[in-house]
């Protein structure tokens, strides 16, 4: 599942008040995710955590499961 | 042989035999024979090896990503990789400029055209990409790689398809019915139509303003860098109408490549609309690392990806400073507009005025960035805007130029009839119309009477250069 922080870091970039984020979820479904939203997205919620990732996992990364997945990795 | 010659269709004809004699496991085998003949029809030996070559480093370079597991050597067979089929890219391009080329320069090592060698590059690199980020698996056999990169209905200039669409559809192509075989025919008659009709009738318009651009002035070198936005749209999304009616004839599904681009209503959605395959290409594997890259400076990190990322879209359609100037117009468009993005967050949604206003502003500075790009040089294409500052009553002799009254009145009411149909398709017309045979039969005789009436032979496809 997808945790509460992780959601709320990324509907805050957003601006949306509320979105049904599941682990299938890709960036295409949620209203103003897309590529030149991606990267921003991608630090707050590194920022949040206090973690890092390559550009590898940023571009590779398929859906919001994919990000949680690496994210608890992350944090061990 | 392009696909707009007769002597395409006795191909197109043979295939099918062909095809249809194979059984349906071994015909990816049958489409890759059928599209080396077609490559070798253009009569550069050369070509074919970069092909093959390119497919051999594809093929090693994804099988040594995937060995390697998630460790740092799967990024060293990706940008290994991707610089190889990009040096490969490069010297065809360069061995095929002759003007580029030093005098000294043996014979031996030039090359009369690169045609193609620029689209099966682009698919090569999304291929190895797309393997080493684990998108897809690597595909085992080479032949498949190279039947996937030679496809020959998209060979010469695209679409530009993705492994993991296409080479699933390798595994047991099937002829479709009478239905698939139909709109096949009817999407290939169409392109035909907007290439060898509309395209090459507006060029007639297009090219003594842009040849002499002193001899014109006023409304007159306007009307030209309109009328080459729409040659332009005309003849290349018209190729890939081709393209995908005899790839489906075979019973392979080609990406859609063109969605109403000049209705978009900003720079953004003008690259979500035009030549889409090519931009998603941009995006994906350029766009994204950079951005991704440096993410820690939001406006400049943007900013800098999108010109660096459109100043590569340029140099992809030629080593020359106006294709420089055309990507960067279009990187600074977009650049603009993501800063202001990020201003108008949570705004309201606009208007429908300023939509319409949108799309005004956007077609405008589309058609611009075009002068750029059809203008031989920066020089040139700066003495076509200037030209717009000269006396009027150029039209009148551009008008000769292109041949007189009637063929241009001819040419803007074949496009007017374009737009109607268009229009009449999107409105779903024809799926009523269609219903009845008299009707669908009367357009089907009126589009080939069409043709063979009205297309003009001209220099080709626009976009087979590149």
């Amino acid at each position: 599942l997808i945790s509460e922080g992780l959601k709320r870091v990324i509907l805050d970039q957003l601006g949306l008040d509320d979105w049904d984020l599941q682990p299938g979820t890709t960036a295409a479904e949620v209203p103003g995710w897309d590529s030149l939203s991606h990267a921003s997205i991608i630090a707050a919620v590194e920022d949040a955590h206090g973690v890092r990732f390559t550009v590898r996992e940023i571009v590779g990364m398929e859906n919001v499961g994919q990000l949680q997945a690496l994210l608890d990795r992350k944090k061990g | 042989m392009l696909l707009d010659q007769p002597v395409f269709l006795l191909f197109l004809g043979f295939s099918l035999v062909a095809f249809r004699l194979t059984p349906v496991a071994l015909r990816w085998r049958t489409l890759l024979v059928l599209s080396l003949l077609f490559y070798l029809s253009f009569s550069a030996p050369a070509l074919l090896l970069a092909l093959i070559a390119e497919a051999g480093i594809a093929w090693a370079a994804a099988r040594g990503a995937q060995r390697a597991g998630d460790g740092p050597a799967r990024v060293r067979w990706l940008v290994g990789g991707a610089a190889a089929l990009v040096a490969v890219l490069v010297c065809v391009r360069i061995a095929g400029s002759p003007g580029a080329l030093p005098a000294w320069w043996p014979a031996g090592g030039r090359l009369a055209t690169s045609l193609g060698v620029s689209y099966f590059t682009l698919q090569a690199v999304s291929y190895v990409a797309d393997v080493s980020l684990g998108r897809i698996r690597a595909e085992p056999s080479f032949g498949k790689v190279l039947t996937y990169l030679a496809l020959f209905p998209k060979l010469i200039q695209g679409p530009i398809e993705r492994a993991g669409s296409l080479l699933p559809q390798l595994d047991a192509p099937r002829i479709p019915g009478y239905e698939g075989l139909r709109s096949a025919a009817l999407l290939f008659g169409w392109g035909l139509f907007k290439t060898a009709v509309l395209g090459e009738r507006l060029a007639r318009i297009v090219d003594p303003a842009f040849a002499r651009p002193e001899d014109f002035g006023g409304l007159a070198p306007v009307l030209a860098a309109y009328a080459f936005a729409f040659q332009l749209y005309f003849d290349f999304s018209g190729y890939t109408d081709m393209a995908r009616g005899t790839a489906r004839v075979l019973g392979i599904e080609l990406t859609e490549n063109f969605r109403a681009p000049y209705l978009a209503s900003s720079i953004s959605d003008f690259w979500r609309r035009w030549h889409i395959t090519f931009s998603r290409w941009l995006l994906d594997y350029v766009f994204a690392p950079l951005h991704a890259a440096w993410r820690r400076a939001p406006i400049l990190g943007t900013a800098g990806a999108l010109l660096v990322t459109f100043g590569l879209s340029g140099l992809w359609h030629g080593f020359a400073w106006h294709y420089l100037v055309w990507g960067f117009l279009h990187g600074s468009g977009l650049a603009v507009e993501s800063v202001a993005r990020r201003l108008r967050r949570g705004a309201a949604r606009g208007t429908p005025g300023g939509r319409l206003a949108g799309v005004l502003v956007t077609f405008h500075l589309v058609v611009l960035a075009w002068v750029f790009f059809r203008a031989p040089s920066v020089g040139a294409a700066m003495a076509v805007l200037a030209s717009v500052l000269q006396p009027a009553g150029g039209t009148a002799r551009l008008v000769d130029a292109a041949g007189g009254w009637l063929p241009v009145g001819l040419t803007l009411a074949a496009c007017g009839g374009y737009a109607l149909v268009s229009w009449g398709r999107k409105l779903r017309v024809f799926d009523t119309l269609a219903r009845h045979a008299p009707v669908r039969w009367a357009f089907y005789y009126g589009l080939v009477v069409a043709i063979l009436l009205l297309r003009q032979d001209g220099a080709g496809f626009l976009y087979s250069q590149f």
